[in-house]
């Protein structure tokens, strides 16, 4: 700690830091643009100006930048001082120079960091006699707007995109006061952080554009703390709603998970909720029907017995119920049998180990990637691995007596710094090409590799068959022993149980060689938002799937089912139809079909139209076992329930003692039981949470053009939170989670740091909180299964890659990520291409399957090997491929007219949605909720 | 009088290697290779060599910050900025063109000294005729051994690599010289850390003016006593000396340091003839303006700094009572405004500011209040305001023309026009 004195206040801050932050969590209302929490000081804004006093004799002090000056033991220095408060304003109007008028039409005004820099330094009469300068825009692409005239030339965009994320095409281009941020010409932007832009950049040179589409002030919105739906990270959101529709995602800060970014598929992923596959009624045989219809209760009351299947895709709730219900022996998880096994060994690995946050992983100093994309499987974690990388050179500076926050040197001393990076896979990514050590090879080698540099690393650890140890695997060896903050991250993504087991041995390995000592950290990435909710309930025992598939050929048994927006899984049900005497699914979207009247899921059906994670609370957890939980935005709208409600009434028509509950807290209460430690997480407020601040306007106007009366606001019974403005707003109580960042003077999300310090209590999602499995030593080795040495003898395997936008089904069905999604490719190398005689660009088909790829050439490609991408919403089952055919020219040409009419089919639907929303705001649906308990 | 770096300096037809050897060229650097590089540096110290690109900073002691010894990083650079763009100074170009081997020379001997392996020169690159000179006589030296590896079975090897810039004169500031190199954008860097500490590609460098390196053979080859009496003022050494403008022979000359500028003048034939001196910059563009009665002030630091101004790179501009104050002015600053990086907001936005103003009185549209608004700009952009000096030299002319010539600046707006009918 160090004591400094402020205008001549005392303070005690930390060491270490500058004198900008130490200002900031002393609440002081310093101005500053070009500084960021996360990116670190570069002194270029001069806007954080403050005098700095030789002693308590020096009246007359020197101007010093805060964001560059560290805190030292006795420091005196002062925010008030007439010539550095002239010089701050001074800096506001050159800034102002050339600055838009543009408040009015400009969708940052209302959360605008230069607004509120600019109030803050009192300037209010314009000097300048000149003309402005005004820049060209560039179209660059779907999810970010470009408006160049209001650059005040921070630098942060390009800080981020380029240093901070790895994004190669937006930089900062010519100079002087023409400085220009953008691609070297128009095109969507290729970085998957692209979005964070939005939020970076302090005044509105780059907005959200589907938001800016159908826009609200921010202080109009009614925002919900949320957790994204689309990767296993959970990342906390705030997400955002107006007259009835949802209209953006913004980061929430969680100091141990997202910090303050997110990942583009997260940030525009949500608009599935307003897709029109979006079921919205109850549905029997395929039309519409009431929950009373007698035609629903005889399905509901068939006396044969009800098999369950559950979803990663639905609550932890929305799960249990259904256990509860149906029994936990008659509870599928709605996985194959290899998800199965990789849940269970995920499970069991939680058990033993704690899984590393981001913010931990952020401070490895050694870093092994066994077998899994993450780039494009959990992208928010890559992006915390890559800042991992300069952790050598921040203690190289630190030595140097240069302090870590001083981003620049830093980066210039990286170089030979490097932090060693191994990547034990296949694919391209920013990742694996910042590799210090690359072995390129299929998930059942690198699972090998694992394995034996388990057992380099302790002859105890089992190793597999006996197999050539690779030379990475050797330098491996020493890097780890030496490390002090190892880290091993592994997924699903290749469907290998494998490399979770390698990942297992490493981490206890290396325990074992520092057991008082041990910071190495395990991060083993599963697919979907809440896969490890399933991992939590199958404690209670479940009922495999190829139980289910027994059990189904037995007797005539009824089937409950989440639905699963997969076409596996709808593969997988279709497999289970015909043995089964009733299907009742509770479904949250249709599927897209040619012959929409003919959607055969809907035939000898029920259907129970499900809340979307918008318009209800549930929890999920996360890729560490952690339990997080969300709070609605919206209404449902139609006949929606939240899942676990249907349950609880489909279980009252049976007298079933699920049917007692009255409400998501008595859901919450049953699972604490069985899980007690999971209590904590969630405890009872005092007061309510205003998810609305005390500007929104409109209130009793919205709906006066339908009627007079004011219904009440949509409440779930006994729910924390208010839809209205009333209750504790954000940020007065530390109990509550932080719905949407603001304090006075501060109305962008640059306010978070009001909250830094105090704010702890994050009962929804506090990472101190609560952890689904509590880890116990076990000191147990995962022995190599023999079925992981088995190769097929085909031609080629057909090794699965993931892709941002398009390997998460739910984000396909919002527009945005729908714009930018890829097609089915399948990746060679040229030596393959050539030999084939097939040139990248062409399509090819696999063996008899109907399935067209675009041809991709790289080198990353193991021997023996393809690598195979499909969309989410594609389904395609084949492991292994014998021949390469080329599309004729006609089925090309078919393929291509049907892929550009599918595009414009989209545009034009985009289009319609859209004016539906602007005609919806007019006519908000006023919803009164039946079946509500 | 002595003239060590320019006696055998020949435009037309610069020495060879050979030739230059004759002359007792490489004998400096041959000294050199048979001391330590510690006390390589301490002659470089005692001698009291000042850097000669603008800042008068004492060469051996920039030198005394380089990590040495075993414990040192395994490369180092020795970087020539030779990247002369400031307005009104052209003597780098001249040393270059007429004599190559004398910068090669003191490259070298730099280098050593600090136990730099490899060496650039960062060449303006508009400075064409340099850079083929400056690269026939690398190659050259390379071809007599005097660079690459083990040279005079010394121990000691350097590799030479010339680098024409692409432009711009913020590269001419060392940090943001050595992100040019990089293949960065030409920024300047924050300091701490210092170039020598983490300088080129993250390692301990020394950039050093061109006209500094050249002084350093003769320091080597002749010691540091000889080298003291070249002067009798309170710098040492000799200094390129110039001047332009209206003058009748506007040309470089080596005189002792601390001549004065009246010296200096009659040395170029004095004003033309219809003319006379109003006022003069002692060092290019981003040096405060002084008067007439300053002539006799001796070319020095120290000296030039008490008179209120800066000695810079002592080549003189000189401005005559027929061209108009304010136009020269205005002409600096739009140079400035231009030249800015764009990274930081006083000289970024500032600049054009002052431009937009004094065109406007230049023009005769300007107003009392600009005046004022000047002022207030040239505290704006002030040191410690900015991220680097490029905005500060830029307010020196301004400020100092705004001070001796305020009669100019009133007339044009009193009477809404130029009064030199510009």
């Amino acid at each position: 700690m160090a004591k400094i004195f402020i205008d001549n206040q005392q303070y005690t801050v930390h060491d270490g830091q500058n004198l900008l932050q130490a200002s900031l969590s002393l609440k002081l209302d310093l101005p500053y643009f070009c500084w960021h929490p996360a990116m670190g000081s570069v002194g270029a804004c001069r806007q954080c100006a403050m005098t700095q006093y030789q002693d308590e004799n020096d009246t007359r002090g020197r101007l010093i930048v805060a964001c560059m000056t560290p805190v030292s033991e006795g420091m005196r220095v002062s925010m008030q001082q007439p010539a550095e408060k002239e010089f701050r304003d001074q800096v506001i109007a050159a800034l102002m120079t050339h600055h838009p008028h543009d408040c009015p039409v400009c969708a940052e005004g209302g959360e605008c960091h230069l607004q509120d820099m600019t109030v803050m330094a009192g300037h209010h009469e314009r000097s300048y006699k000149g003309k402005k300068t005004t820049f060209k825009n560039q179209n660059l692409g779907p999810l970010v707007k470009h408006e160049m005239n209001r650059c005040i030339t921070c630098y942060r965009c390009e800080r981020f995109y380029k240093d901070y994320a790895g994004g190669t095409d937006l930089a900062a281009q010519a100079s002087k006061n023409h400085v220009y941020f953008g691609r070297q010409r128009d095109g969507v932007l290729q970085s998957e952080f692209a979005g964070n832009l939005v939020e970076v950049c302090p005044t509105g040179v780059f907005t959200d554009k589907p938001f800016g589409d159908h826009y609200a002030r921010k202080w109009d919105l009614q925002t919900a703390p949320s957790v994204c739906q689309h990767c296993s990270v959970g990342c906390n959101t705030s997400l955002s709603e107006r007259y009835g529709s949802v209209r953006r995602v913004t980061n929430r800060f969680n100091e141990h998970l997202n910090g303050y970014f997110l990942c583009d598929r997260g940030r525009f992923g949500f608009g599935f909720v307003d897709s029109d596959l979006r079921r919205k009624h109850i549905l029997l045989k395929g039309e519409t029907a009431n929950w009373a219809d007698s035609g629903i209760s005889a399905i509901l009351t068939d006396s044969a017995p009800w098999l369950g299947i559950g979803s990663s895709q639905a609550s932890l709730e929305d799960n249990f119920a259904l256990q509860q219900f149906v029994g936990a022996e008659n509870f599928s998880l709605g996985l194959d049998s290899n998800q199965e096994t990789l849940l269970a060994t995920h499970m069991d690995i939680l058990a033993q180990w704690p899984s590393a946050s981001l913010a931990e992983m952020e401070q490895a100093d050694a870093i092994i990637i066994l077998g899994e994309d993450v780039n494009n499987s959990a992208p928010r974690i890559a992006l915390s691995i890559r800042q991992a990388l300069l952790n050598n050179a921040r203690e190289q500076a630190v030595k140097l007596r240069v302090p870590g926050w001083q981003d620049a040197a830093v980066r210039a001393i990286a170089p030979h710094h490097p932090v060693p990076l191994a990547y034990l896979g296949y694919g391209q990514s920013d990742l694996s090409q910042q590799a210090t050590i690359h072995l390129l090879c299929d998930d059942k080698r690198a699972a090998e590799q694992g394995f034996i540099l388990a057992s380099l690393l302790n002859e105890k650890a089992p190793k597999p068959k006996s197999r050539k140890v690779d030379e990475q695997t050797l330098l491996l060896v020493d890097i780890l022993k030496t490390a002090k903050r190892p880290l091993i991250v592994t997924g699903w993504s290749a469907n290998n149980p494998a490399l979770l087991a390698a990942a297992a041995n490493i981490r206890q390995a290396l325990r074992s060689i520092k057991p008082d000592q041990d910071h190495s950290m395990l991060c083993i990435v599963p697919p979907e938002a809440n896969t490890l909710a399933l991992g939590l309930l199958m404690q209670q025992g479940y009922l495999s799937a190829e139980q289910l598939k027994t059990k189904l050929t037995v007797a005539k048994t009824n089937l409950l089912v989440l639905d699963h927006s997969d076409p596996q899984f709808d593969k997988q049900l279709d497999e289970l139809r015909s043995n089964a005497a009733h299907i009742v699914r509770l479904s949250q979207l249709g599927r897209a079909s040619k012959r929409p009247s003919q959607d055969s899921h809907a035939i000898d059906e029920v259907i129970l139209p499900i809340s979307s994670f918008s318009e209800c609370s549930g929890s999920q957890i996360n890729y560490q076992g952690l339990l997080q939980s969300y709070l609605p935005a919206t209404k449902p709208s139609g006949q929606c329930l939240p899942a676990w409600q249907w349950l609880v009434n489909i279980a009252k028509l049976r007298q079933h003692a699920l049917g007692s509950i009255s409400d998501l807290g008595q859901v919450r209460d049953k699972i604490s039981n069985l899980y007690l430690h999971l209590a904590a997480h969630w405890q009872k407020h005092h007061g309510q949470l205003a998810l609305q601040t005390q500007r929104v306007s409109g209130r009793t106007a919205m709906l006066a053009n339908q009627t007079v009366h004011e219904p009440k606001p949509f409440e779930e019974v006994g729910a924390p939170y208010k839809h209205s403005m009333e209750g504790a707003q954000a940020g007065q109580d530390s109990e509550q989670p932080l719905a949407y960042s603001w304090s006075p003077g501060w109305n962008s999300n640059q306010s978070n740091h009001k909250f830094r310090d105090e704010y702890r209590g994050d009962t929804l999602t506090a990472q101190g909180g609560v952890r689904c499995v509590i880890a116990v030593q076990k000191n147990q080795w995962f022995k190599w299964s023999p079925q992981w040495s088995k190769a097929d003898k085909a031609k080629w395997q057909l090794l699965p890659l993931q892709k941002v936008f398009g390997s998460d089904n739910l984000s396909l069905h919002a527009f945005p990520v729908a714009q930018l999604k890829v097609q089915a490719q399948i990746v060679m190398r040229q030596a393959q291409a050539q030999k084939l005689n097939i040139a990248a660009g062409q399509l090819v088909y696999c063996d008899n399957n109907a399935t067209l790829f675009h041809v991709v050439v790289d080198p990353q490609v193991p021997t023996n090997s393809l690598l195979m991408y499909v969309p989410a919403d594609q389904y395609f089952s084949l492991r292994y491929c014998e021949q390469l055919t080329l599309a004729t020219a006609k089925q090309s040409q078919e393929y291509t007219d049907k892929l550009q009419s599918a595009l414009a089919h989209q545009a034009s639907q985009k289009q319609t949605q859209l004016q539906n929303m602007l005609a919806q705001d007019h006519t908000i649906p006023i919803h009164f909720i039946e079946g509500v308990v | 009088m002595h003239k060590p770096l320019s006696q055998n300096l020949d435009i037309n037809s610069p020495q060879s290697l050979t030739a230059y050897q004759k002359t007792g060229g490489y004998q400096g650097f041959s000294n050199a290779l048979k001391m330590q590089p510690q006390d390589v540096q301490q002659q470089v110290s005692d001698s009291k060599l000042k850097g000669r690109g603008g800042a008068g900073f004492m060469t051996g002691m920039k030198w005394s910050f380089v990590p040495m010894g075993d414990g040192a990083p395994q490369h180092k650079y020795l970087v020539c900025n030779a990247d002369e763009m400031e307005p009104g100074t052209f003597k780098d170009r001249w040393l270059m063109e007429g004599s190559p081997h004398l910068l090669i020379e003191g490259m070298m001997i730099a280098a050593y000294a600090i136990g730099a392996d490899v060496a650039y020169i960062f060449l303006r690159g508009e400075y064409r005729l340099c850079a083929t000179r400056l690269q026939q006589a690398i190659d050259e030296a390379r071809s007599a051994g005097l660079l690459g590896e083990n040279i005079n079975d010394s121990h000691y090897s350097l590799t030479l690599h010339l680098h024409t810039s692409a432009g711009r004169y913020i590269c001419g500031e060392e940090t943001a010289l050595i992100n040019a190199l990089e293949g960065k954008r030409a920024n300047p860097r924050a300091k701490p850390p210092f170039p020598q500490v983490v300088g080129l590609f993250g390692r301990p460098t020394i950039v050093n003016n061109c006209e500094t390196l050249c002084n350093l053979p003769c320091i080597l080859k002749n010691g540091v006593d000889w080298y003291q009496q070249l002067s009798s003022g309170a710098d040492t050494g000799t200094k390129i000396y110039g001047i332009s403008g209206q003058v009748k022979n506007a040309g470089l000359w080596e005189l002792p340091m601390g001549t004065t500028a009246g010296e200096i003048l009659k040395l170029g034939g004095g004003m033309q003839d219809g003319l006379t001196l109003r006022g003069w910059l002692p060092g290019g563009a981003s040096t405060d303006f002084l008067l007439p009665e300053h002539l006799d002030v001796p070319m020095e630091y120290d000296a030039i700094a008490k008179a209120g101004s800066r000695m810079g790179t002592g080549v003189i501009i000189a401005l005559d009572d027929k061209h108009c104050p304010v136009g020269m002015v205005l002409n600096l600053l739009q140079f400035f405004a231009q030249e800015s990086c764009g990274w930081c907001t006083p000289c970024r936005d500032g600049l054009p500011w002052a431009v937009e103003i004094l065109t406007r009185i230049e023009n005769g549209h300007g107003t009392q209040d600009d005046i004022d608004a000047l002022l207030q700009l040239c505290g704006f952009m002030w040191i410690g305001k900015t991220f680097c000096a490029l905005a500060p030299g830029a307010v020196e002319p301004l400020r100092s023309g705004m001070k001796y010539f305020a009669d100019d600046f009133q007339q044009h707006i009193d009477h809404k026009g130029c009064p030199h009918g510009h």
